[in-house]
Order: structure tokens, then C-alpha cells, then sequence
């Protein structure tokens, strides 16, 4: 869980590059040389930026396990058979994360091409994707002892109630971020996002 | 300071110029939308949340709410308890009955599931989960021959192969529970099916008895039932032959392991008569254990639960709880977050840039 914290608050500080990331259009920072001020003076990486990302990576591994934790407890499907097992609790936390991370990426990318829009809707795509083809009857067959998760993902994904908890998540993950980042904006903004 | 670099004529074929093509893509000009973080984004989006995820949360907890359930721990710790015999008592060779007395406040409409539940039970300790054979369950000889070695110590019986293999299937919850309403003084037992209460893709794809020929008896004969169980696996149920071996759906159930220590599995159905008569009517009922499982030295309890099911399942007001709250709390963000930018926000969307 804290792995996927880590992963989770690595990918949102600014110090990945994606092909196509830019704030500013280049006519303006040649207008405006002191928009690589805060390059030089390393403001967006240094080690208050890294800890309050680990923070974020903390809270989120955090809320990730323990809405989960919370909903799925004394659940049932809709049948009334099983829920609360381990293989479900997974494939929703596994489904809850993968979805929080885009959301996360989608609102850090500040400059959506259409690059962008293939890599983050094609992650959730591949991620769904491959769930359901390890998840399959047919890997089961040849592999059993490997691919114990059969059929979990097309029981479990279809449950309202695991919906409900993946959406409650990523709005609380997602919500102090950018609410943080708005008060940011609007009270000392940077000279990149004015010009 | 930049020295401009010339390469000469006639090493001109050789030195390429460094300076990157004039496409979109790599000046990077490609068309883009650009989301900004402004008040009237934001703002909205933060009220917009807010006020769906009030309604949201409140119809699940109304739904939660309908929801009946009842629940009785039977384990028998209490000095005065109708189990206590047994639970002081019982080991894994003898059999104790004892009958609970319990009374419904309401009745019960539709169709009802009777849970058996375990308190303090670690079915997600990992040596435990990984203890089992996935290829064995699935109905494959060699596999019912030479179990997998994650089953050790549960893997080999006086030289015999276990079937099922594993500390998983050794563990399986063996009370059995009977329901009885007392209508005037006479006990009229309650149908409770069996049927159904694994996932259908559990029954007929994960788990499999091994084919051959004849019963089920002649093909495991040449295996060791697990050491905790009274009687090997192909008496699980010998009424039914879709319910026997290893497609047994108790079996199934409790090979499911629970993520959390706390757990409830479904044990049987209870089906709804007609839409006159309630499936469970108000009243005194009495719960008759065959106490065979053992807790106490685990400090675990045992537990039978009543419930009724809706579209979200049993009742769950965590859910409702939280949305209800997640949608205040978004709502009263939005709040002050338009007080903050009326008050101190930087309303210029033009730079005043020193230079």
C-alpha cells in the first residue's frame, strides 16, 4: 500500500517529463526571461516540494485502503453472495488506484494534446483490459496455480456498490489537491501561469 | 554566449544540422487544450460535487436503513449461555448440540440469507492463503496425486495425497445450523436451501471434480481426507451429486478466503413463499448448533446473522455515511474557498512583470 503511495505522489510532482509537457507557449518565454527564474533558483524541486509529495503519496495510500476497508467490510453482492473476500478487496483497491493516478496525471497535465489523451485514457483502457485478460477463464485453464483471480474482476466490477467506494476515493483523494492548488493560484500565483 | 557553428562545404555531407525539424510535434505546437485552475472552474466544480453527493449518500443510507438484519453469537463465552457446554467442552472429535432462543422484532419480506460469521479469524494471513492447490480444485489427477508444495504440512496423510490439500480446506467451518419458529408451542422448521450461495463462476469454472469412472468415492479412493475433517470429501453432501466433492458450495465458500478478520459467509437461503406471507414472520425462533467448530482458543466468535438484500447488497451505512459527508465537507470547501477568493484573490489575469 505505501508502494502504491509512493508511486502514486511520485508521479504528481513536477519533475517527470512527457513528450509535449509545456506551460507556456515559446514566442512568451522569450518575452519573459524570468519565467526561468524558478529553474534556476530549483523552486519546484527541492526538498519542501519532495516532502509535501510524500505527504500526498501518504494520504492517498491511506484513503486508498481504508475506504475500501471501510465499504467492503460486512458487504455483500447484490445476490447476497461473497464480497468481503480478499480477491475482491484487490481488484477494488488495484481499480481505485489506477484511477486516481490518471485523474491525478489528468489534472497536472496542464497542456492536453492529443498524445496526452492517447497515453491517459489508453493507460485506463490497457489497465482494464489486461485485468480482465488475467482475470479470464482461459489463462485459468492452462495456469491455474498462476491466475487464482478467475473471474473476479467481471464479478466484482459489476457491483454498484464498488463503483460507489472507487468514485467516493478518488474524490477524496483528488479534492484537497485541488483545492490546494487553486488557493495557490489565486494567491501568489507564479509568473508562468499569468502570462 | 553561443558560438555559431558553421560547418564547412565540404564536410558539410557528413556534419547534419542539429537544429530539430519545424514540425508541430517537435516544436511542440500541437493543437491543445489548456484546463486552468481558475475560480470558475473550480468553484463550481467543487458545489457541483457537493450537491450530487448528498442526494447519493442519502438514498444509500435510506437503502442501508431498509435493509433488516439480526445477529446472535452463539459462540458460548457467557456463564449462562445455551453454548457454553459445548464451547468449554467440544474437540475436533466430539459433537455437542445446543439451541439458542432468539426473537424477531420484524418480519422479514423477500428473500433472507442466513450468514454464519467468525470474529478473529485470519483468513488473510498469507502462509494460510497461500496454502492451497488451485490445479488440485480443479479436478486435475496429477495434481489430486502430488499436491502442490504450498499445502505443506497439510499436503501428504500416511503416505496418502490430502484432498483437498491445504490449511484452507483443513479449517472449514463444520457447525451446522437449523432454524426453527415456535408458532404456539410446535417447531415448524424453515426450508433453507443450499443452492446458490457460491458464485456461479466459482462452482463451474474454478472448481472441478476430477473425472473418471464411477462415483466419487472410487475416484479419490487413493487420497487421505484432511486431518480435521470427519469425513473426506466425497460425503460433503451425498444427496446430491452436483453438490459433492469439491464442487460443494460450503466447500467453496470458505475456499474464498475473507480479507479481513471479521467476516460473514453465506450459509443458506431462505426463499420467499409468496408475496402474502412474509418469508420470516415476527416471532420467537429457535437456532439449533451442531457445535462443532472450535473458537475459543483462538479467542474468536461465532455468530449466525439475518439479513434481508437490496441492489447494493446487505446493509452497509458506511457508504451512505461517507458520501453524505464527502459531499458536506466538498460543499462547505466550496464555501470558503469563494469567501478566500473574494477576499484575498488575485483577480488579474494580466501580468504586471517587472523586467
Amino acid at each position: 500500500m505505501v508502494g502504491a503511495g509512493w508511486l502514486q505522489g511520485a508521479s504528481q510532482c513536477e519533475w517527470w517529463e512527457l513528450v509535449g509537457y509545456r506551460d507556456v507557449p515559446e514566442q512568451r518565454s522569450l518575452q519573459y526571461p524570468k519565467l526561468y527564474e524558478p529553474g534556476q533558483l530549483n523552486l519546484l524541486f527541492n526538498k519542501r516540494e519532495f516532502f509535501i509529495c510524500i505527504a500526498q503519496g501518504i494520504y492517498t495510500s491511506t484513503i486508498l485502503f481504508f475506504v475500501p476497508y471501510g465499504t467492503l467490510a460486512d458487504s455483500t453482492r447484490d445476490d447476497g453472495t461473497h464480497m468481503a473476500d480478499y480477491q475482491s478487496f484487490a481488484v477494488t483497491v488495484a481499480t481505485s488506484l489506477v484511477i486516481v493516478v490518471s485523474v491525478q496525471i489528468g489534472i497536472d497535465t496542464g497542456y492536453w494534446t492529443a498524445i496526452n489523451h492517447f497515453f491517459i485514457w489508453g493507460s485506463l483502457a490497457i489497465y482494464f483490459t489486461i485485468l480482465f485478460a488475467m482475470q479470464s477463464a482461459g489463462l485459468f485453464e492452462i495456469f491455474p496455480n498462476q491466475f487464482r483471480f478467475v473471474a473476479n474482476a467481471n464479478n466484482t466490477l459489476v457491483q454498484p456498490t464498488v463503483w460507489f467506494t472507487i468514485i467516493l476515493t478518488t474524490a477524496i483523494c483528488i479534492v484537497p489537491v485541488v483545492a490546494f492548488r487553486f488557493l495557490k493560484l489565486d494567491l501568489k500565483p507564479r509568473l508562468a501561469d499569468t502570462v | 554566449m553561443a558560438t555559431n557553428y558553421s560547418p564547412k562545404d565540404d564536410e558539410g555531407e557528413q556534419h547534419k544540422s542539429r537544429k530539430p525539424d519545424n514540425t508541430a510535434f517537435k516544436q511542440q505546437r500541437l493543437p491543445a487544450w489548456q484546463p486552468i485552475l481558475t475560480a470558475g472552474t473550480v468553484l463550481p466544480a467543487f458545489f457541483i460535487i457537493g450537491l450530487v453527493f448528498i442526494p447519493i449518500g442519502i438514498g444509500l443510507f435510506v437503502t442501508s436503513n431498509n435493509i433488516k438484519e439480526f445477529e446472535i453469537d452463539y459462540t458460548g463465552i457467557e456463564p449462562n449461555s445455551p453454548c457454553g457446554i459445548c464451547a468449554n467442552n467440544g474437540t475436533w472429535n466430539t459433537t455437542c448440540t445446543c439451541e439458542v432462543h432468539f426473537r424477531l422484532d420484524q418480519p422479514f419480506e423477500g428473500n433472507v440469507f442466513m450468514y454464519y460469521g467468525l470474529s478473529n479469524f485470519y483468513q488473510n494471513h498469507r502462509r494460510y492463503v497461500k496454502s492451497r492447490d488451485d490445479s488440485q480444485l480443479n479436478g486435475d489427477k496429477s495434481s489430486l496425486k502430488d499436491p502442490s508444495k504450498e499445502c505443506e504440512p497439510y499436503r501428504m496423510s500416511n503416505g496418502r495425497p490430502i484432498a483437498p490439500c491445504g490449511a484452507i480446506a483443513n479449517s472449514l467451518f463444520n457447525d451446522t445450523l437449523v432454524l426453527y419458529y415456535m408458532d404456539n408451542g410446535t417447531r415448524k422448521e424453515i426450508q433453507l436451501t443450499s443452492n446458490g450461495i457460491a458464485w456461479w463462476t466459482d462452482k463451474n469454472v474454478k472448481f472441478r471434480n476430477p473425472t473418471g469412472d464411477g462415483n466419487l468415492s472410487t475416484i479419490f479412493k487413493d487420497t487421505a481426507k484432511p486431518l480435521n475433517w470427519p469425513k473426506p470429501v466425497y460425503d460433503l453432501d451425498p444427496t446430491d451429486p452436483h453438490n459433492n466433492g469439491f464442487i460443494n458450495e460450503d466447500f467453496i465458500v470458505w475456499m474464498r478466503t475473507a480479507a479481513l478478520p471479521t467476516f460473514r459467509k453465506l450459509y443458506r437461503l431462505i426463499m420467499k413463499t409468496d408475496s402474502l406471507t412474509p418469508t420470516l414472520q415476527q416471532g420467537n425462533y429457535t437456532l439449533h448448533v451442531t457445535y462443532n467448530y472450535p473458537v475459543l482458543s483462538f479467542d474468536g466468535r461465532k455468530r449466525m446473522i439475518l439479513s434481508t438484500i437490496s441492489w447494493m447488497g446487505g446493509k452497509n451505512p458506511f457508504l451512505g455515511i461517507a458520501y453524505i459527508t464527502v459531499g458536506s465537507i466538498c460543499f462547505f470547501l466550496g464555501v470558503v474557498l469563494l469567501i478566500i477568493h473574494h477576499k484575498y484573490g488575485n483577480r488579474n489575469t494580466s501580468a504586471d512583470i517587472p523586467n
